[in-house]
Formats: C-alpha cells, sequence, structure tokens
C-alpha cells in the first residue's frame, strides 16, 4: 500500500514536472512560430517588396554521405545563387542506410527543413500527415517557368486530391522494360535476342543456356519479376494487388493477381523456376549478383551501353519489353516537395527552377565543385576528375540539363526525352486512393501481400495454388471492399 | 579451491572437453566471416562460401585502406565517445547505486520508482527525437552520441545490489561518527572497495557505446563525427536501398557501383569486431580478479 | 525501527510548494517522525546526476505515450508538440487496429513462447557451465575458454546474419554444400518453417551462453571457500556441494536475472529474428515472426507513427504488468530477491 501512494506520488509529480517544462517550451516555440504566419502568400509578397535578405534554403536529400568539400562547395555556389535569386544553401544529404529512419522522424517531427526529397513510396501518406505545401497556385503564377518545363502529365501525376504537393524530377520519368542480355553470350548461342518480345519468347534460348552453362541465367532476388505487374496502375494504395490496367478505358478496379495476362506471367516464372531458369534460392536472395546473363530493368537502350553493361563488366544489348507507360508511380521515382512549414516557400520554388533550368547549378549539384570534382573542357563538356561527389544527381532535379561527359558519344538523354513524349499515360494519371476509409483493410492486405509476393513473384511456388490462398486471406481482410472504395473513387474523379 | 576438494581427473578432463567444443563453436564464426573477407569475388560467385577459398584476394581490404581516412576519424569518434560516455556513466550511476541502497535515505522510495519507470515505459523515438533536436539542441553534435546512453536503469539496479550486499553498515556509521560527509564516505571509502562492479559497469557500457549506431544514423550528418560502427553499418545497408526502390528507375540504379561487395563487407563486419575483442582480454582480467576481491561478505 | 507514520517532502523544482504526505496504519505504538536530515541532503545531491539525466532522457519525451491515442496530424508552421496536443483523439481505436489486425495472437505466441524457452535455457545452461567452469584445475585454460566463448557477444546480429546465410544459403552454403557431396539432399532452409525454433535458439543461446556465463561465474567465484571445506568434512561430494552451496550462494543474482527477462517477456531481439532469418521471408511468418518485427514491417510501409506507437505502448503496459507480477510472487517465496 505504502509503495503504491509512493509510486502515484512520484510518478505524478515526476510527470507534472516534465509535462509543465514541456508545454514552456513548446509554448515558446510555438510563439515564434506564431510570428511567421500560415499565410505564406501574403508573407512572401511582403518579404520580396521589403528586403534584399539573403535566404537560406535546407535541402534534404539522400546520398553516400556530406562531400568532403562541402564548405568550399557551398560557399562557391552560394556566390551564384546569391546573384540570381537572392538565396543560400543548406544542404543535409542522409546516407542510404539512414535515409528511412531519418526522413520518418523528420517528417514526423515536422523538423525545419525547406526541400525534401519524396518517393513514391512515402508521398501520399506525407501528404495525408499535411507535411507537404500545396503549390498547385504557387508554381503557376510565380515560377512559371518552372512549370512550362515539365509537362502537363507529370504535374498531373504528381496531384493528390487535385492539387499538386510536389515538384516532379523530369528524368526517367516514363517507364520502359527492358530484356538485357550479356552479348557475347547470347550470340556464342545463337540468339536472335531482338526477335524475344514476351517472356514466352525466352523460355526456349534461356533454357539452352541453363543447360549449356550449368547455371540459373535469369538470377532474381526477393523482389521477383515485378515488372509483370507494370502493366497495372496500383494508385499508389502500395498494394500491388490492387490495379487498373494501364489501358484499360472502362477504368476497372481488379485483382491484379486474378488475371488472365498476370497469371499466364505467373505459370511462365514458376516454369522457369522448375527448370532451373531461376535461381532457387531467389526468393531468399537479398541482392542480386553484378553479373547476370539475363535479367530485365527499366530504362532506355542505350543504356545498355553506358551503364548496365559496364556496371557487369561485360557488353550488354537490350530489346524492348512491352510499351513505355508514364503514370503516377513512374513519374513519382523522384519528388521535391516543399515543407508546409517552410518560411521561404517562393524562394524554394525559385531554387528548383533555377535547377531545372540554369546548367551552371545542376552541373555545380550533380558533378560537385568546379576544379575539385570536375572541370568544363573546351565544348562546354564536363570531365570528372574524381569519382568523390557524393550527392545523388536522380533527386535533385531533371537529368536533360546536365552537362554532357566527355566521353559520351552520344547523348542517352535524347532517347530519353523520346521515350518520355511517346510514352502512354495511364488511364488513372494523376488519380490518388484516397483510403483513409480503408486503412485497416488496407494495412492487412499490404501485410498479407508482403508475405506472399517473394515467393509468387520469382517463381518458387506455383501460382495456380499459392495466389487464390493469397486472395482467399486478402477478402477475409476485406480486399472487396478495397475495390470497391477505389471503383467510387474512380468513378468520381473521371466522371 | 582446497586441492583435497577437487574434481576427478576424468571429470576433469570431460569439462576440458565440453569446453573446447563450446568455445571453437563460438570462434569458428569469426574465422569463417574472415575467410570470406579475403576471398575473390569470382570464388564467391562460382564456389559459394567456403572456409577454404578457391581464390584469395585481399581486394577487400585495398578497397577499406582506401578510405582509411574516413575509418581513422570514425574510430577516432567511436573511442571518445566511448571513454566520455563510460566516464559521465560509471559516476553517474555509482551515485545514484549508491544513494539508493542507503536504508535510511528519506528520498530512496521516490529515486526508486524514478529510475524504475523508464524500464517499462518510454516515449518512443520519435518523442526522444523531439526533445534533443528541439528541446535540447543536440542534432549533429556528439553528445547526442553520449549522453542518451550515459545511464540505464539496469546498472543503477546492479550497482544498488553490489552496495547494499558487499558495503557493512559498520563502516559507514564509524565514519559518520567520525563526522564525514555522504560525499567524502562515497570518495574515499565505498569508491575503492567496489572496483569490481565499477569495473562491470564499464564495461556494460563500453560494449553499449562501441556497438551503437543507431544514435549517429538519427542525429548525425556531420561526416566528421559518424562513430565507427555507424559507417560500417552504413556501408553494410546501404544496398538495401536500392532494393527497396524499384521505381526510382535506372538513375538510381546507377549508384550500385558504389556500393560494396560481399567481400568487402565481411571484411568490415571483421574490423567491427576486432578492436573491442582484443580489448576485451585485458577487461577480463581487471573484471574478474575484482569481483573475487569484493565478494567478501563483512 | 518501527516507522509506521512517515512524511514525504517533494520539493517541486520550478517552485517552493511543499506536499506533505503523511500515511497513518493505524498502529497504536509510539510514532516516530522522519527528519529530513542533512545526510539526506547529501544523498539527495549524490543522486542529482542521474535524478537530472532521467528527468531529461526518460521523462520529458514522455508526452510521446499519447501518440498512441491521437490521429497525429501536422499542424504547418507549429511545433511537433503543438500539432501533437491539437491533434483528433482517438482513445483506444490505435489499439483495436492493433489487436484485431490477422497476426495479433500468432505473434503474441511467438514471442512469449520464444521468450519462455530462452529464458529457461538462458539460465539453465550458463549456470550449469559457470559452475563446470569453475572446477576446471587449469585457471589458465578457464580464462582462454572465457574469452572465446565471450566472441558471439561482440558479434552484432547483422553480421551474425551474413555468416548463418553463408551456411543455409540453398545454393551456395556451407551446410548443403555438405549435404550434396556426402550424399543427402539440399534443404531449402530459407523455406523450411520446422526448422528455425531449434535454430533460432540454438542462435540465441551461442550469442548470449559465453556472456550470462561470465557473470555467474563472476558470482560463484565470491563464494566463500570455507563453505566448501565445512561441506567435505560433513562428507558431500562435488555434485552435492553444487546443489547445497553454489547454487543457493547465487540465488539474489540469478533471481534478479529471471525477473529483469520476465520484464521483456513480450518484446523480442529485433536482429535475431529479423536479420537471421534474412527479414522473414513469408514461409516462415508464422513460425518466426515477433511483436518487433511486425511493428518495424508496419513502419517501413508507412503505417502512421500512431499505430506502430500503439503496439510499443501495449507492449510496455504488458511487460509492466508481468514484472510487477513476478516481483511480486518472489517476494512471497523469498523477501530478499525481489528488486523492487
Amino acid at each position: 500500500m505504502k509503495k503504491k501512494i509512493k509510486f502515484i506520488g512520484a510518478l505524478a509529480i515526476v510527470l507534472a514536472i516534465m509535462l509543465s517544462l514541456a508545454a514552456c517550451k513548446s509554448g515558446d516555440a510555438e510563439a515564434e512560430q506564431n510570428n511567421v504566419s500560415s499565410n505564406e502568400v501574403k508573407e512572401e509578397k511582403e518579404e520580396n517588396q521589403e528586403s534584399n535578405d539573403i535566404v537560406t534554403i535546407k535541402w534534404v536529400q539522400v546520398g553516400s554521405g556530406m562531400p568532403a568539400n562541402y564548405d568550399a562547395w557551398k560557399a562557391n555556389i552560394d556566390q551564384y545563387l546569391e546573384e540570381k535569386i537572392g538565396v543560400h544553401l543548406d544542404m543535409e544529404i542522409v546516407s542510404w542506410g539512414n535515409w528511412d529512419n531519418r526522413r520518418s522522424v523528420m517528417i514526423n517531427t515536422n523538423e525545419d527543413y525547406d526541400i525534401m526529397f519524396t518517393n513514391s513510396g512515402t508521398y501520399t501518406s506525407d501528404v495525408n500527415l499535411g507535411a507537404f505545401l500545396n503549390i498547385s497556385d504557387l508554381v503557376q503564377n510565380k515560377t512559371p517557368e518552372l512549370y512550362k518545363f515539365i509537362p502537363e502529365d507529370y504535374w498531373e501525376a504528381s496531384k493528390v486530391n487535385g492539387e499538386i504537393y510536389a515538384v516532379p524530377t523530369y528524368k526517367d520519368s516514363s517507364m520502359t522494360n527492358y530484356f538485357i542480355y550479356d552479348k557475347e553470350l547470347v550470340e556464342s548461342y545463337d540468339i536472335d535476342y531482338t526477335l524475344l518480345k514476351e517472356l514466352s519468347d525466352l523460355t526456349e534460348p534461356l533454357t539452352r543456356i541453363a543447360q549449356g552453362e550449368n547455371t540459373s541465367p535469369f538470377v532474381l532476388n526477393t523482389i521477383g519479376l515485378d515488372a509483370v505487374l507494370s502493366r497495372y496502375d496500383q494508385m499508389s494504395a502500395g498494394l500491388p494487388a490492387l490495379g487498373v490496367r494501364y489501358d484499360d478505358e472502362s477504368r476497372t478496379v481488379v485483382p491484379v493477381f486474378e488475371q488472365e495476362d498476370i497469371i499466364r506471367q505467373l505459370d511462365i516464372l514458376h516454369e522457369w523456376y522448375n527448370a532451373g531458369i531461376i535461381n532457387s534460392d531467389a526468393a531468399t536472395l537479398a541482392e542480386l549478383p553484378t553479373y547476370r546473363m539475363a535479367f530485365v530493368a527499366q530504362g532506355w537502350s542505350k543504356a545498355a551501353e553506358t551503364t548496365w553493361g559496364p556496371q557487369m563488366g561485360v557488353d550488354a544489348v537490350a530489346e524492348q519489353w512491352g510499351e513505355t507507360i508514364v503514370s503516377n508511380d513512374t513519374v513519382r521515382g523522384s519528388l521535391s516537395c516543399i515543407s508546409s512549414s517552410s518560411e521561404n516557400p517562393e524562394k524554394a520554388l525559385q531554387l528548383l527552377e533555377l535547377v531545372n533550368t540554369d546548367s551552371y547549378v545542376r552541373d555545380a549539384l550533380y558533378y560537385g565543385l568546379e576544379g575539385e570534382n570536375f572541370i568544363y573542357t573546351d565544348d562546354n563538356k564536363v570531365e570528372k576528375l574524381n569519382s568523390d561527389w557524393t550527392m545523388a544527381g536522380y533527386t535533385q532535379g531533371t537529368f536533360f540539363n546536365v552537362s554532357q561527359l566527355v566521353e559520351d558519344e552520344f547523348n542517352q538523354w535524347d532517347e530519353v526525352k523520346e521515350l518520355n513524349a511517346n510514352a502512354k499515360p495511364s488511364v488513372l494519371l494523376g488519380f490518388t486512393f484516397d483510403y483513409s476509409q480503408v486503412e485497416d483493410q488496407l494495412a492487412n492486405c499490404v501485410e498479407i501481400f508482403n508475405r506472399y509476393k517473394s515467393e509468387i513473384l520469382t517463381g518458387t511456388v506455383d501460382s495456380q495454388t499459392q495466389v487464390p490462398l493469397m486472395m482467399e486471406e486478402m477478402r477475409a481482410a476485406g480486399f472487396d471492399d478495397l475495390v470497391q472504395e477505389a471503383q467510387s473513387q474512380v468513378n468520381h474523379h473521371f466522371k | 579451491m582446497n586441492r583435497l576438494n577437487e574434481i576427478k581427473w576424468t571429470t576433469n578432463v570431460l569439462f576440458n572437453i565440453v569446453f573446447l567444443i563450446t568455445s571453437l563453436i563460438c570462434i569458428i564464426p569469426v574465422f569463417f566471416v574472415f575467410m570470406i573477407s579475403v576471398s575473390s569475388e569470382q570464388s564467391l560467385a562460382e564456389f559459394g562460401y567456403r572456409f577454404i577459398p578457391k581464390y584469395f584476394s585481399g581486394s577487400a581490404y585495398v578497397f577499406l585502406w582506401n578510405e582509411k581516412n574516413m575509418i581513422l576519424q570514425a574510430l577516432f569518434i567511436s573511442v571518445l565517445v566511448t571513454v566520455l560516455g563510460t566516464v559521465i556513466g560509471v559516476f553517474a550511476t555509482t551515485t545514484m547505486g549508491y544513494a539508493l541502497s542507503r536504508r535510511n535515505f528519506i528520498l530512496k522510495g521516490f529515486y526508486t520508482w524514478v529510475v524504475f519507470i523508464p524500464m517499462i515505459f518510454n516515449g518512443g523515438m520519435v518523442a526522444s527525437y523531439v526533445v534533443n533536436v528541439n528541446i535540447l539542441g543536440l542534432k549533429d553534435s556528439i553528445w547526442a552520441l553520449i549522453l542518451p546512453l550515459a545511464i540505464s536503469p539496469f546498472n543503477i539496479i546492479i550497482t544498488k545490489t553490489f552496495f547494499k550486499s558487499t558495503i557493512p553498515d559498520s563502516i559507514i556509521e564509524s565514519a559518520k561518527i567520525d563526522g564525514a560527509s555522504q560525499f567524502s564516505i562515497f570518495m574515499r571509502i565505498v569508491v575503492p572497495i567496489s572496483k569490481p562492479v565499477i569495473a562491470t559497469i564499464a564495461l556494460f557500457l563500453t560494449f553499449a557505446y562501441w556497438n551503437d549506431w543507431f544514435q549517429s544514423s538519427l542525429y548525425i550528418t556531420n561526416s566528421d563525427l559518424i562513430s565507427l560502427q555507424a559507417l560500417l553499418n552504413n556501408m553494410l545497408k546501404n544496398i538495401q536501398y536500392i532494393a527497396n526502390n524499384p521505381t526510382a528507375g535506372l538513375s538510381l540504379q546507377q549508384y550500385k557501383n558504389q556500393m560494396p561487395t560481399e567481400s568487402v563487407r565481411m571484411a568490415i563486419a571483421i574490423l567491427i569486431v576486432v578492436p573491442i575483442a582484443c580489448a576485451y582480454p585485458f577487461f577480463q582480467k581487471y573484471f574478474i580478479t575484482g569481483l573475487t576481491i569484493g565478494a567478501v561478505k563483512g | 525501527m518501527l516507522k509506521t507514520m512517515l512524511i514525504f517532502d517533494y520539493k517541486r523544482k520550478a517552485g517552493g510548494i511543499k506536499l506533505m504526505k503523511s500515511l497513518n496504519f493505524g498502529w497504536k505504538k509510539q510514532k516516530v517522525k522522519k527528519k529530513w536530515t542533512k545526510e539526506d541532503s547529501e544523498l539527495a545531491v549524490l543522486g542529482l546526476p542521474a535524478f537530472i539525466w532521467f528527468a531529461l532522457f526518460s521523462y520529458l519525451p514522455m508526452f510521446g505515450l499519447i501518440i498512441a491515442f491521437k490521429n497525429y496530424k501536422i499542424k504547418p508552421g507549429h511545433s511537433f508538440l503543438y500539432s501533437l496536443f491539437m491533434s483528433e483523439w482517438v482513445g483506444f481505436k490505435n489499439f483495436k487496429f492493433f489487436i484485431e489486425s490477422n497476426a495479433f495472437y500468432m505473434l503474441l505466441r511467438n514471442t512469449v513462447l520464444y521468450n519462455i524457452v530462452f529464458i529457461i535455457l538462458g539460465i539453465l545452461i550458463p549456470v550449469t557451465l559457470a559452475i563446470m567452469i569453475s572446477l576446471i584445475y587449469s585457471k589458465f585454460k578457464s580464462k582462454v575458454y572465457q574469452t572465446m566463448m565471450f566472441f558471439p557477444h561482440f558479434m552484432s546480429w547483422v553480421v551474425v546474419s551474413y555468416f548463418v546465410y553463408a551456411f543455409l544459403n540453398p545454393d551456395k552454403g556451407l551446410l548443403n554444400l555438405i549435404f550434396v557431396e556426402i550424399g543427402k539432399d539440399p534443404v531449402k532452409w530459407y523455406s523450411s518453417p520446422k526448422y528455425w525454433p531449434y535454430i533460432l535458439v540454438f542462435m540465441q543461446v551461442w550469442k548470449t551462453a559465453g556472456y550470462s556465463m561470465v557473470v555467474y561465474l563472476a558470482s560463484i567465484t565470491g563464494i566463500d571457500g570455507s563453505l566448501y571445506e565445512a561441506a567435505v568434512i560433513d562428507g558431500a561430494n562435488k555434485f552435492k556441494q553444487a546443489i547445497y552451496i553454489t547454487l543457493p550462494s547465487i540465488k539474489p543474482i540469478v533471481i534478479m536475472m529471471f525477473i529483469l527477462n520476465v520484464g521483456k517477456i513480450f518484446y523480442s531481439d529485433f536482429g535475431l529474428f529479423y536479420q537471421v532469418t534474412q527479414r522473414v521471408p513469408n514461409s516462415l511468418y508464422t513460425t518466426v515472426s515477433t511483436f518487433d518485427t511486425y511493428i518495424y514491417n508496419a513502419l517501413q510501409s508507412n503505417v502512421a507513427i500512431e499505430k506502430t506507437a500503439a503496439a510499443s505502448f501495449f507492449q510496455a503496459v504488458a511487460c509492466c504488468i508481468t514484472i510487477l507480477l513476478a516481483n511480486y510472487i518472489v517476494s512471497k517465496i523469498d523477501s530478499d530477491s525481489a528488486i523492487i
């Protein structure tokens, strides 16, 4: 009894003390921030007119860590930015391994930042949390250059509930899948890879290679061959089992894994697994080996020469598989979002505009410090002096104004632009599924899917038996509610 | 032990065999990891993981040697944080443990609950982050690596138990009669005979600090302030980022080149384990003999 | 000294209000007032560093506990605390989600059962080993064994998982290579749930036995040698000595470790269950998932922070109840050993 009272007394008093301290502190912080009104546009107008103060824009990205020469680099670029738009930079580059945790706490605790790199995995939930600023009006009125530069479709794809919350990174934002092969290998087996257009076409050649080389030519890891699902727009819900076929004009929401075309693909995968074409540890393999004889990847055909081949250390060739699609997910691979609590959203947008239109700024972010990390050659190409630069270009802005490297014989970005231009937009472009009414069912279904996905998408198990099991579990968890809710929203959005 | 009271010779042999086997089971993994770190990538791809690789290669260690500046800086930070943290932690833990061990202390109940409740309830990662960054201003500071780990209720209970059972009341009472304050009693009487528990707590704290990478991952951006574990753990985990972000397209995949190979990662694991494994026997001497001294009940 | 009336004197840190609580249990004996002495001040100051630490790093963040009860939304331009306090209160809705989720009972079963096995083995094995190692003739050999057996403690689970994978990889792992060479079929380890309880228990014991053994050994070497001499005179053999002298002498520390581990029974060692299993593939899901792996997976698929907060809160409350229960039971049996 004594102890109980001591306990309650101690707890109560300590908690009271601490909460009051916390309330005081938060009160102070809040008072400070209340001085910055949440009506940004009005404030911005005042600020712009009254002073030439340099504002510091904080930008958070993922990369390999802070560059060693950050201070020198910052001093250099700050000079330029100061002249152009009156801005100084403050970059925080979080390493790949820390990104998930760090981003999550920074967003959830609403830490001070202006621009945050985001991708489709977390975009909609962060918007729903209230973390990002609605820039629909701002970007059109204040930075029209930026607005014009990025195609309309891509702005559409960045919308949530009809409003724009991010500046998409205009790069390989459409998705084209390719079959990629080790050139020498396929030639030695007399395989004309240009004729192999569908998954089923590959069965015979790959079987021959498997027998001849006595190893699995088509290596997969736990992700499996998720490219088979790319024809279905998943509405950014995070549940690949729920989607609309990208070219389905009727916009019918369906259980993806029960669709004919998907079933056929999965059967092929299982066949391959049994024949030894796919490695037997696929479902537990965390990462892919550097060299693979044949694989599927997103990109562009010239990447075989510039990226895939060199990465593997051999000559590679690629053949397109299916059409080029642009959908919400493909565009959202890299987004720059402005904090809803940012004090200088307009300057932040201007910075993003500059990054996307001004090659000097773009190169500085992409390549590093001129003179230390790279130099400009006479014809305005770039020669890299070392590979110390740790910032990740794909998080920052478009690739189309990045200066070319001297060693590039052709501009591979031209092909990317063309692919983008000819991409087929998904019928659901611009639609984001608002799952707040069904979030429990969605979370449960996602959890079920995550368990089954590796084994189904690597062909490890027979999908004819496993898929019905998975769907049964999902239906018990409310899958049909999801279909219903999604369909009604789709119908409403596109009426 | 008295010579007359020993176990039989055959039992001794049996025990020795048991321990030999268990010790080998404990050591072999480290040896195996080391062997993988000196295998060539090709050997791993073709022949799998073997105790004796088909092809040796020192390339993993060469790769790490090229990063030596970063690694040495991180090592320095780890050592600094560990030493500072252990000193601070031992001081705060033993003082509190002592205070709690005094039966007549008026605030004993209160302090006991203060120490005990956090063992069960904690505010969570998000709340701690808010406090550390917004209220205490520890972001990107070395103190973010030191302070949050300095004290654990578990350690305090250990010290309290030790003081209660090992320090005879008579000594304290006679010192009080002589007019000594609790401070001087603590410093001049209690601490010198508490070497065992101090060594124990110091050991626990050292391990906690040396192995920690989480604090760096959450609070540190400045690459000069990362601890060794954080640096190496980063290299081990960064490959997962690419795996987890398929929609980012080829422009992300290009970074795979910068990520370390399998043998490099094994070499990193060796680098993490070996320094402290070497330091441990040094501690152990102190730890075990110290414990035997202090264990005689008064 | 019977103190039947106790006066507690709490000073509020920011002000000077004294709160007096007096408890009277109705004893008719003479009441003794406990006064605040100089000694108490000195002791209070001694404990101050730790107290301040707890205030800042444990109690201040405790507002985080309310995240579990809210539907957290950011209020732009305001601090986290403001947003949190202004967010909608949803009572136990987040808990409902957690408890009614597919997995709850399976997670509960796994987490608790594994922990029970770990606790039992975590006492039996190290204590036995500690007694054995204390009896070996050669002290030098004993030290060598101890050092070697301590090694697993240094390895983080990430590193251990690499090593386990090197053994169990279906294509290239050492075990399957050996199986093939002796003519047996290779086993798809990461797709066969039936082996994993044994694998996990083995790995847990492997990692912790050396460490626990050293802790118990420290206690054993402190036992007064004269006790053993007296036993020998009474004719007890080594085995009897172990049971009647050694074990009772280390009882306090064994019980303390027992209670502390029971207090964590709803938590699991994340590294063990997540890293060693290679991130819990589906086949192993119902066999090796625990609360902590579930929460982590939920975090990865951006479930909102209030849901994971509810799960953590549940774990904390459940553990609180168990540890108090365990302590109560122990204090009834042997009141010296209870730690509270």
